[in-house]
């Protein structure tokens, strides 16, 4: 990663942000009922790049919100839970045309969750004309947070990167479900300006034409401009590599997760800060972990980020000394 | 019409915020992610109902419930506030959550309902003031059964203080999703109020059988002043418990029902709003059966809109060419 230089951002986060409504608890037969009683609803705000910033921002970096959100009920209700939780939200572009994305987030019992989405068809309406060099150059770093759920800049993305590293900002981006099926041809040319890239297993098996191995993962990636790989194991933890260095990582929590919603969007933007701020992959890894362990702590898919102080002290715990630099 | 007090009408119970989902497939609890591109929110709950309905008549009311500070109980609130109600009774918690139903509806057109109680649960006959009482003429209270807090010495406190402040008294209760209706809990509160109103599955509930006069007989060691079952397509029965037992025919035409919800809540604003403009029961009877018919001809549980005149006109009009 480049050296330290004092810019408005650390990280600017890019991607959709949702007022999510979490229902508990939802029949699994729910569709064969007529009426059932649920216990409980709950407002949040979620979509993985808000909690990409929210997280960030807990930890104590400087992260913005690159997003678009409706002038309506819900987007005025997400733009305000960010400014509570201080998130600098400079970078938000809010349009009366625009209808915000709504979650309908249904829990079974069993902490099993549906995801019922009410959003445009084109959930992020944002091209690189929206976004000018001086925005991208107030920043050190770039996460989309998830590709494939960008809406129009999932098209777009190759070049908002490229903008980026002819800029000096580095790049991330983790993944989502790829509805058009190209998988691997769709961010071939985004992944040639991509430092660090951080698919879930099951989609890394969709872009690696059915490798279920890391290790092979790894090797299909090794030529494709990313510096950095990684892969989501769920349960398992996480697999990391700078192509130097190999780490597996179990996830750092005992215990029963409260709620596993926005684990992985906190594990892969701690871990881009850990590295944007200079720290070692493995420490970096650590922290993503331990910031992980915090949301799954809390209902809500980012209301139990916390700051790096914590984290250390937490990785403490299961035995991990990390230098966090800066 | 003409109300002598700035605030007729003060509702109590339950406000909800109702969300359709259209063309939900039935694998939703099996798919990670269903996309729902058709999706509506409207304002639910019997009292928020009645209310809403009674403001668009041109009746002065206000509605005390209980919301929370989200975008649902904005929602409800300021909804009600666009058709006339004053929501200023209305109660933030920032702890109960608003409730909010979930419909879904299938590709067949089949409704799937989730509810949460939210407020509603935690409303308690105590936060309805002496001043509210002051306000008003007569207190409605919608769906009895499903306040939770409704039952008891406290519940029977509010219809003493508001009996005692002059006002008149109608309830509804509702069969609670499914759930039984405990007779107990709302047989001693049944005297102090001047209607009481139930639909055909409520009576049954209730009183275990589906023949409206039996069930009258039954109800009669609790008897309000007036009690009047809905019976759908059958019409409405009335009875005082004395001289008075009369049937009254519907004023639906088949035809022009599309949507069932909040037709009971329509016939007991119809009904309100006629008692207090001075009306005969038979015509305070034909009024609350016309805005039922009027419900039933739209989408939603209060999104008919009509001035009192023209429901009294289109009434007169209807019982006429019965």
């Amino acid at each position: 990663m480049e050296k330290h230089v004092e810019k408005k951002f650390d990280i600017l986060c890019l991607g959709v942000g949702c007022y999510d409504v979490v229902v508990q608890h939802v029949p699994t037969d729910m569709m064969s009922q007529e009426y059932v009683v649920i216990d409980d609803i709950t407002s949040t705000t979620g979509g993985d790049a808000l909690n990409a910033t929210v997280d960030l921002t807990r930890l104590g970096m400087k992260a913005g919100f690159l997003t678009v959100l409706g002038t309506d009920p819900w987007g005025k209700s997400v733009y305000a839970d960010l400014e509570r939780k201080g998130v600098d939200t400079s970078a938000i572009q809010l349009r009366d045309d625009f209808h915000s994305c709504v979650s309908y987030v249904l829990v079974q019992k069993d902490g099993e969750r549906h995801f019922a989405i009410n959003v445009e068809e084109n959930m992020l309406p944002l091209y690189n004309k929206d976004i000018p060099d001086e925005l991208i150059a107030s920043t050190r770093h770039i996460h989309a947070a998830s590709c494939n759920s960008l809406g129009s800049m999932d098209d777009e993305l190759d070049v908002l990167f490229r903008r980026a590293h002819e800029l000096g900002v580095t790049t991330s981006m983790d993944t989502g479900w790829d509805p058009t099926g190209r998988w691997f041809e769709r961010i071939r040319e985004t992944l040639k300006h991509c430092d660090i890239f951080f698919p879930s297993h099951y989609e890394a098996v969709e872009y690696c034409g059915g490798e279920t191995d890391v290790l092979k993962m790894k090797e299909f990636f090794r030529n494709t401009g990313i510096k950095i790989f990684g892969c989501k194991l769920g349960a398992e933890g996480i697999f990391v590599t700078d192509y130097k260095e190999d780490i597996f990582m179990k996830p750092l929590f005992r215990g029963q997760p409260v709620d596993t919603t926005g684990a992985g969007d906190a594990f892969c933007s701690t871990f881009v800060a850990g590295i944007v701020r200079g720290m070692s992959l493995r420490d970096a890894a650590v922290l993503g972990q331990a910031q992980s362990a915090h949301i799954i702590s809390a209902l809500g898919a980012n209301n139990g980020a916390t700051d790096i102080h914590t984290l250390v002290q937490y990785a403490k715990g299961f035995g991990y000394e990390i230098d966090i630099k800066e | 019409m003409e109300n002598k007090l700035p605030n007729a009408v003060l509702c109590v119970g339950m406000l909800n915020c109702d969300i359709y989902f259209k063309n939900i497939p039935h694998n939703l609890m099996v798919m990670d992610t269903t996309i729902a591109r058709d999706v509506e929110m409207r304002v639910g709950g019997d009292a928020a109902n009645v209310a809403s309905n009674l403001a668009m008549m041109g009746v002065n009311v206000h509605l005390c419930a209980n919301v929370t500070n989200d975008v649902f109980g904005d929602f409800g609130c300021s909804t009600l506030e666009a058709v006339g109600v004053d929501t200023s009774y209305i109660y933030h918690t920032s702890t109960s959550g608003s409730a909010t139903s979930l419909f879904f509806f299938d590709p067949e057109g089949q409704k799937h309902s989730a509810s949460f109680w939210g407020g509603n649960r935690t409303l308690e006959p105590t936060q309805v003031t002496d001043e509210m009482l002051s306000c008003a003429r007569h207190m409605h209270i919608g769906s009895f059964v499903n306040l939770q807090k409704f039952f008891g010495e406290p519940a029977i406190d509010l219809l003493k203080r508001a009996k005692a402040k002059g006002l008149t008294i109608s309830a509804d209760i509702s069969a609670g999703g499914g759930k039984p209706i405990q007779y107990d809990k709302i047989a001693p509160m049944m005297p102090y109020c001047d209607m009481f109103t139930m639909n055909e599955n409520e009576m049954y509930t209730l009183t275990g059988t589906r023949d409206e006069e039996e069930a009258a007989k039954k109800l009669s060691v609790c008897a309000p002043g007036l009690l009047i079952l809905k019976l759908g397509a059958r019409g409405v029965y009335v009875t005082d418990f004395k001289d008075l037992n009369a049937h009254y025919p519907t004023l639906t035409r088949p035809e022009e029902v599309i949507d069932t919800t909040g037709a009971g809540d329509s016939f007991n604003s119809g009904f309100i709003a006629s008692q207090l403009a001075g009306l005969s029961l038979d015509e305070c009877i034909m009024v609350g059966s016309a805005c039922s018919a009027l419900c039933l001809n739209n989408k939603g549980a209060s999104n008919w809109g009509f001035a009192f005149e023209d429901v009294l006109a289109m009434a007169r009009e209807r019982a006429a060419a019965l």
